[in-house]
């Protein structure tokens, strides 16, 4: 099966022979012969692929790549396929491999009747196959019309999709079917009309689900390569052309651009990775068409823009840009169009209950005592949060004061710890459980959809002073503070941000100056302003930055990191009251405080270094929850849609919105864990793009999710509630939550700063 | 003679000043979750420049001008949060009485210049008209019923409450005195009060009828759409407003040792918000050119409504992004200006309620 085989050899293989036999001047060629340049633009061609290309492909045997080994084939599967079409989309081959093979997908599950007809010759290459979804006909002598089948010019043999979901197969030189090929303007591919006057067809016993879940995955697959390589050459071209005595890729508006275009292509490869995983039904087919119209958006928008990015030249003929822009246009018609894949979507999946059922436990076990097996720990931690988590503490903090949030923090916390949860993911030296990365992440699943509360006060002390300790601290300040934490919940905040050192955190003011007190006591004597800090009202220590050496010749060289006692006179705490009624965020005022040289972690101008390696911290297990939250909120919508008590539902472009959010949604968490898995390799991240990727997707999405359930929610959105003190991200309705999401669009580095990083250091513009 | 444009600048001019000479976000920071949600002193002074009178007739004892003026005045006073309690008393209350057919239609429209009525409409929650009958007896009419929205209703002198009766809709003047009515409010998100009102058995006389059944409900209808252009111009002022203040940010802010708005990826974010006000300047300025013809005036409603409300939702977002984390501090005051756009924006139909009006009166088809 697939494991057996190396997708990335499979791929480099595949690339292999298509830069040789489908390279650009060959693609131009066919083009131009199709177009009639040079001919007086007078289309004579009917044969609209590549024979000689055809000629080449029949002799690699890609045909047989998804065929399962008894008939043939080579039994690699859907994944295998994936990749053979993300490799012709990224060349824009002539050639109608697509519904080839999605035919022979289809014949390979027919009776033997059908199946040694046509698996034989469509494997050979000997004849190619259309697949015309969703027609009107029903019956098994059809007489009507089917226009525009995509490769139906081509074709030796038809597959059509039949009224109630049935799949007929008929011969291109059958009785009474006319074939009337139809040129496109994409000439990499050509359509047909077919006229049918009481054509005998065979039914096929295959549902056409399965013709349509390939479509659907074959046709993202084309995009994904499609708009990976425009944005590709869109990128080299702003290298090297010059503007204005700059290279176009140094101005910023169009950096952000193309980051922009990167998160697009990266939120479609996620949730084409998550289709293809998908097990058989409607789950499957939903996620199938949600890629679809996932991966075609981002092509259209790709190469919509890689037109502009190229200015004039990008209107040429010559250059490559508008073969891959008609190739997407006519990717998000096909097959019904993106609207329908929308709708395909929506309609598969509102029945799908989203739960994966564990066995049930009884009690409240300890879920640590089930760390064995994945699914028992699964199992221990639903049973052990439906036992503990109060039904109504929402409700209990509603409107409530400061105090009774931060006692029920302490007690949520408590509990937590009696059963080890608290510190799950810490070391067993430093009385944590070496709790696996898999588990952790169930863990915060099953926390998310419990709804449980988030030991929100606690994230700096069970996150960022852990990361930071356990790789900078010394012997004794381990020993002192991480007790603190694990024995006595002592809250931590960070002292990072200033007034006028927001997103440009390197360039903080506040001083920390050594000095020799009597005795020989060493201090360091700090004075500035920092904000932004969470919870730092309730906290008993901060990890505070700041600048030792302001003559340092990078400014981040001069930066320090220190452990700051918050009971230290010359500390001033004042929360600032958000737009969005809380007050976790304050601003703290440093007068003079004197800080112990013991309270340095490690030495002086590391703290920069130190801190960006453990910010990561910030991203990792916070952010699995998170999503996990979004998702079941989203996906409780879904299945009160499946019931019709959502009244927007019926409205297609609501409809089709939300799907699409649901869409980024699944992409985003697939990220999330792909980036787990970079932290289980390696917990620093080294310079990997993936939390950057997260945060702004997480972000965005969440911002235009939130303002779209505002509008959707009409006047009853915009009535004052007592709103939950203390978390944001557990904000009760639609306007707290979306006045939330700034705190994400902003925090951690603004989108704006971050989309520079993902132009400056994953695209190679230059700064 | 004036001509209709320098009646317009000068109006817009004399509301600058008096949103200059206003307490400005200041005040509308004080009275966030006060009855009656607006300073009773502002009531008196718009009494005194006469704006109250505005959309009145003059044959109705009015100044008799149009929804241009009143559009001109409301777009600069939302630019100091100071658009109520004008929208509801003076355009949508007025707005109904003149379109009203009924015995106590002249005589109300006669104290609304002076402030000596002010009217709200009683609408259901979700905008549309409210779940009120309305029985004979003994020679008037007994009303019960739910209205879930009436903005202005806290203090109004009259609620006009369109009623379902046997012979179809009639819509009354209720005094807010009368015994029976109950009013109550919540509290909007940008904390200014919806009112709420529930009438018990209440009896009005014939007099205080202000539309029959011929009348209520296009009058109803009408003043809804004119309202909404009205709104739309606030909302536009409000678009302006913030962009000015996100503007003057960049010009002073700096990081990585340059001014934002330096930044060229700031800039053309800037320049995508500057272009989306224009064309909701345009939006309104099709709705107030067109806006007079009744025939015309449904589409000129969603159109500037919907419009404007988009942009001012986008701007307002935008605005936050691009003042960073002190954008979402409680403190700044552009967080007043983007919840009173999330307010404005949904009163009587935000964007995508507009589209829908669109479609539903068939002009997508057409």
């Amino acid at each position: 099966m697939s494991d057996s085989i190396d997708l990335a050899e499979l791929r480099a293989s595949i690339r292999d022979v298509l830069v040789q036999e489908a390279d650009s001047v060959r693609v131009h060629a066919h083009v131009d012969r199709l177009a009639g340049v040079g001919a007086g633009g007078r289309v004579t061609a009917d044969c609209f692929h590549d024979r000689a290309l055809a000629a080449t492909v029949a002799s690699l045997g890609w045909a047989g790549l998804g065929v399962p080994e008894a008939d043939g084939g080579l039994g690699l599967g859907m994944e295998a396929l994936a990749v053979l079409y993300e490799e012709l989309g990224r060349c824009a081959a002539p050639i109608p491999l697509l519904s080839t093979y999605l035919a022979a997908d289809v014949m390979g599950q027919a009776p033997h009747m059908v199946r040694d007809r046509w698996l034989p010759a469509l494997l050979s290459g000997e004849i190619f196959a259309a697949y015309a979804p969703a027609t009107r006909l029903a019956g098994d002598r059809l007489t009507g019309q089917v226009t525009h089948v995509l490769d139906g010019a081509s074709a030796g043999v038809f597959l059509l999709g039949l009224k109630g979901g049935r799949l007929a197969v008929v011969a291109r030189d059958a009785p009474g079917l006319t074939v009337t090929p139809v040129p496109a303007v994409d000439h990499t591919r050509g359509m047909a009309h077919l006229a049918l006057q009481d054509v005998a067809v065979d039914l096929l016993p295959v549902p056409a689900a399965v013709a349509d879940r390939h479509a659907a995955l074959a046709l993202a697959c084309d995009s994904l390569g499609g708009a990976q390589a425009v944005l590709e050459k869109t990128i080299e071209y702003l290298k090297v052309r010059t503007q204005f005595d700059q290279p176009l890729g140094r101005f910023q508006a169009l950096k952000h651009r193309v980051a922009d275009h990167k998160l697009r292509l990266e939120v479609a490869r996620s949730l084409v990775a998550e289709a293809l995983a998908a097990e058989e039904g409607d789950w499957a087919l939903g996620l199938a068409q949600l890629a679809r119209a996932g991966a075609n958006a981002a092509y259209v928008a790709i190469a919509d823009d890689a037109v502009q990015l190229h200015g004039g030249i990008g209107f040429t003929w010559e250059l490559d840009i508008h073969l891959y822009l008609k190739r997407a246009r006519l990717n998000r018609g096909l097959f019904g169009g993106d609207d329908s894949a929308m709708d395909l979507a929506a309609a598969a999946l509102v029945t799908v209950p989203p739960a994966p059922a564990v066995a049930p436990v009884a009690g409240a076990p300890r879920p640590l005592d089930h760390v064995s097996n994945e699914e028992a720990f699964r199992a221990a931690v639903r049973a052990w949060l439906s036992a503990v988590v109060p039904a109504d503490w929402k409700g209990r903090l509603l409107g409530a004061p400061e105090e009774d949030y931060v006692a029920f923090q302490r007690r949520w916390f408590d509990e937590l710890k009696k059963v080890g949860l608290a510190t799950p993911h810490w070391p067993k030296s430093w009385g944590g459980e070496d709790l696996p990365l898999t588990h952790a992440v169930i863990l915060n699943e099953e926390l998310a959809r419990a709804d449980a509360p988030r030991p929100d006060m606690f994230t700096v002390s069970l996150f960022h002073l852990p990361a930071t300790l356990f790789a900078y601290g010394t012997p004794v300040q381990q020993e002192r503070y991480l007790t603190g934490v694990r024995d006595r919940g002592e809250v931590w905040c960070q002292g990072f941000s200033e007034p006028g050192a927001g997103s440009d955190l390197a360039s903080l003011r506040t001083r920390a100056e050594k000095r020799t007190r009597e005795g020989g006591r060493v201090v360091y004597v700090v004075n500035g302003q920092k904000v932004w800090s969470s919870y730092a009202a309730n906290a008993r220590y901060c990890l505070l930055l700041a600048r030792t050496d302001p003559q340092a010749p990078k400014k981040q060289a001069g930066i320090s990191y220190f452990i700051m006692d918050m009971d230290t006179p010359g500390v001033t705490c004042r929360p600032i009251r958000q737009m969005n009624g809380g007050a976790e965020f304050c601003e703290l005022f440093l007068d003079d405080v004197e800080i112990p040289a013991e309270n340095l972690i490690g030495a002086e101008g590391e703290g920069w270094r130190i801190a960006q390696a453990t910010l990561s911290a910030e991203r990792g297990l916070i952010i699995v929850d998170l999503a996990e939250r979004l998702r079941f909120a989203m996906e409780g919508l879904l299945s009160a849609a499946g019931t019709g008590a959502v009244g927007w539902w019926s409205d297609a472009a609501h409809r089709r919105a939300f799907m699409g959010h649901y869409g980024r949604m699944l992409a985003v968490r697939r990220t999330i864990r792909e980036m787990m898995a970079e932290v289980a390799a390696d917990p620093h991240m080294g310079a990997s793009p993936l939390p950057t990727y997260v945060k702004v997707l997480y972000s965005e999405l969440l911002h235009e999710h939130t303002a779209f359930l505002l509008d959707r929610g009409g006047p009853a959105a915009q009535v004052a509630r007592p709103r939950l003190t203390g978390d944001g991200n557990q904000a009760v309705g639609p306007y707290e939550a979306y006045l939330w999401s700034y705190a994400w669009t902003i925090a951690g580095g603004a989108n704006e700063v971050l989309k520079n990083i993902v132009a400056e250091r994953v695209l190679g513009l230059p700064r | 003679m004036a001509t209709e444009n320098d009646i317009v600048a000068e109006l817009a001019a004399s509301a600058q000043r008096v949103v200059a000479d206003g307490p400005g976000p200041t005040g509308a920071r004080s009275r966030r979750s006060q009855l009656p949600g607006y300073d009773p002193s502002y009531l008196g002074l718009l009494t005194d420049l006469g704006w109250l009178g505005i959309l009145v007739p003059e044959e109705d004892g009015g100044i008799g001008l149009g929804l241009p003026e009143m559009a001109a005045v409301v777009r600069e006073l939302e630019k100091g949060l100071m658009g109520e309690p004008l929208l509801p008393y003076a355009v949508l209350g007025a707005r109904v009485l003149v379109h009203g057919d009924g015995p106590a239609r002249a005589a109300l429209l006669a104290q609304v210049p002076a402030g000596e009525c002010l009217a709200a409409l009683a609408l259901d929650f979700n905008g549309a008209l409210p779940a009120v009958t309305a029985v004979p007896a003994d020679g008037g009419w007994r009303l019960s019923g739910q209205a879930g929205s009436v903005v202005g209703g806290v203090s109004a002198t009259h609620l006009l409450v369109p009623a379902q009766a046997a012979d179809g809709v009639r819509l009354f003047a209720v005094p807010a005195s009368s015994p029976g009515v109950t009013r109550t409010h919540l509290w909007r998100a940008d904390d200014t009060p919806l009112g709420q009102v529930a009438l018990a058995e209440v009896v009005v006389g014939n007099g205080e009828v202000v539309a029959t059944p011929a009348a209520a409900e296009t009058a109803v209808a009408r003043a809804l759409d004119e309202t909404r252009i009205v709104a739309a111009a606030g909302l536009l002022g409000l678009s302006e407003h913030m962009l000015a203040m996100t503007l003057d940010y960049m010009g002073v802010r700096k990081q990585y040792d340059q001014l934002i708005g330096s930044f060229q990826a700031l800039q053309h974010k800037a320049v995508d918000l500057y272009i989306d006000k224009e064309r909701a300047a345009a939006a309104l300025q099709f709705g107030l050119a067109t806006g007079g013809d009744p025939a015309t005036l449904p589409l000129a409603a969603v159109r500037a409504k919907g419009r404007c409300s988009d942009t001012a939702c986008r701007v307002a977002r935008d605005s936050i992004q691009l003042h960073g984390a002190i954008g979402f501090t409680d403190e700044h005051d552009l967080g007043l200006y983007v919840k009173r756009v999330l307010t404005l924006s949904a009163w009587l139909g935000n964007a995508g309620e507009q589209r829908r009006r669109f479609i539903d009166m068939g002009w997508a088809l057409a």
